[in-house]
């Protein structure tokens, strides 16, 4: 077997990536096409396809809005508005097209038939009737003169016109120039405007975003007896002042930190919380922030939450650390 | 007719005929756990509602493709949401995707407002697929996760790992098959 026959092979590597999305472009390609050839790979990819599916039931359940219904329900309406409109519409083109076709059609075979009539009638006339068309001819020489004659005269007026137009328009040339030039400046200023406008949306659209998953922590707070908050500020010395806010359930040791205002740690780079017991502290979970900042971030407490005196969140090498190597970034500030 | 009495598969054959009430039925089983696995993957909460969305309207437009013979209608309708949640995500800087994290490292919120029974399986089916999942050598897991929910491709995920291309695409390999072991004995996606 060649090395090209070998890279073509499809192997259950091939087919447990491809049921998780994980194969680049042409793989997959390669793979869908040899799937309609082999029962036996295709029944292979729908047992990785089912375990894979069942990762969807690893994340948490999250009930979305009713608003999500019913903006489905809306699309529906309206895939089955246009659905509906199309099909008369396309019809109605169709119907009309087949009518051009045979009126085109019947308006060719009518010309053709004409036109062979008056070729046959031309070839067939006697040399009395030539004669006849010969003078005719000489009249039509004539006249055909005359016209040109008139038709340079007019030509050359028009000429003239058009000379006088393009000196006037070479004018116009300069002003639109000098006004474009003045566009362009608006353009700019507007183009600026631009910007600021899309800076001020960017804010907007996190701050929707904090608002959406404060609105979900409520509820969370809501489910079960949590404890007051506990506030995180960031250490001294930082550029931006980032916060945090921790709460913890009763009694299944569950605690939730929101965090806001940490940069993006850099690559190969996360936080991590660490929960204090005394001076010892222990690692909690890792966590990256989206582009504002912002995180929540699920905790676990071993044991009793009161046995905690406190919390801190550090940058860590990706993967986490057995104890804090970096400094502090939030401290908590309140038991 | 009661819809809820129907099997996925019998609702599927009224969307052929379109039924609209049957989709909504689907919607209803399936809708909170397709969003919740479009956010795990994207993180963001409009981008996961639009990505619910379209996997209905591709369920309502392609329900006369699917094959009863070739695998669990929930094995479709997530292969679809999947698909639709990660070209999202590649469509999207690279620089919000988060893979250094694990399941555990999310956000776990409990479901919004299920019914009592529905929480029940939700909860259910939640424990058992994670409890598997913890089942897996962590090399096994992780590459599963960051292919699964991160949407990494298996090079890219040897070059985030530092390791050599065939040892992750093995990983992924035993990693799926070893789930499916541990899946077997205790979990069956419920057919409605």
């Amino acid at each position: 077997m060649s090395a090209s026959d070998s890279a073509d092979q499809i192997t259950s590597d091939d087919l447990a990536a491809y049921a998780l999305n994980a194969l680049d472009e042409e793989r997959r390609a390669l793979v869908e096409a040899r799937l309609g050839e082999s029962e036996t790979l295709r029944l292979e990819l729908e047992e990785f396809e089912e375990t894979a599916a069942s990762l969807a039931f690893a994340v948490p359940e999250i009930t979305p809005p009713d608003s999500l219904k019913e903006g489905l329900l809306r699309r529906l309406d309206e895939e089955s508005r246009s659905g509906a409109a199309t099909e008369p519409v396309l019809a109605a083109v169709s119907a009309a097209s087949a009518g051009n076709a045979e009126a085109d059609a019947s308006s060719r075979a009518g010309a053709s038939d004409s036109d062979v009539g008056a070729e046959t009638r031309g070839w067939i006339a006697s040399p009395a009737v030539a004669w006849s068309v010969s003078g005719a001819l000489t009249a039509a020489l004539v006249l055909l003169v005359a016209t040109s004659t008139v038709m340079f005269i007019r030509l050359n007026d028009r000429v003239t016109d058009l000379s006088a137009r393009l000196d006037r328009e070479a004018e116009s040339v300069q002003t639109v120039s000098q006004s474009v030039r003045e566009m362009e400046d608006e353009v700019d200023h507007a183009m600026s405007s631009a910007q600021e406008v899309s800076q001020v949306e960017e804010a907007t659209n996190a701050l929707e975003q904090k608002l959406r998953d404060q609105r979900w922590l409520q509820y969370a707070l809501s489910t079960g007896t949590w404890t007051s908050p506990s506030w995180f500020s960031g250490a001294a010395l930082q550029e931006a002042s980032p916060q945090g806010m921790l709460v913890a359930h009763n009694s299944d040791g569950r605690a939730l930190l929101m965090v806001d205002g940490l940069p993006p740690p850099p690559a190969g780079k996360v936080y991590q919380v660490w929960l204090f017991k005394g001076d010892e502290p222990s690692p909690g979970s890792t966590f990256t922030v989206d582009r504002h900042g912002y995180a929540v971030v699920e905790l676990q407490f071993d044991g009793e939450t009161e046995t905690y005196s406190g919390a801190q969140v550090t940058m860590e090498p990706a993967g986490g650390s057995e104890a804090p190597t970096g400094d502090p970034v939030l401290i908590q500030s309140s038991p | 007719m009661d819809y809820n009495d129907l099997t996925d598969e019998s609702l599927l054959a009224l969307i052929v005929e379109a039924d609209r009430q049957a989709l909504e039925s689907l919607y209803d089983r399936y809708g909170s756990r397709v969003f919740s696995l479009s956010y795990r993957i994207l993180s963001d909460q409009g981008a996961s509602e639009e990505v619910t969305q379209d996997v209905f309207l591709n369920v309502w437009r392609r329900a006369a493709s699917y094959q009863a013979g070739r695998g669990k209608f929930t094995t479709w309708l997530f292969g679809i949401a999947h698909h639709r949640a990660i070209d999202e995500l590649r469509k999207r800087s690279r620089t919000r995707l988060n893979n250094n994290e694990s399941v555990d490292d999310h956000l776990s919120l409990e479901s919004g407002d299920p019914q009592p029974a529905e929480a029940a399986i939700t909860s259910s089916e939640y424990g058992m697929v994670r409890a598997a999942l913890k089942e897996l050598p962590e090399e096994q897991r992780r590459v599963i996760e960051m292919a699964y929910f991160g949407g990494l491709t298996q090079a890219e995920i040897a070059e985030e790992l530092s390791q050599p291309l065939g040892t992750v695409k093995t990983r992924m390999r035993l990693g799926l098959r070893k789930l499916k072991s541990a899946l077997s004995p205790r979990f069956q996606v419920p057919e409605l």
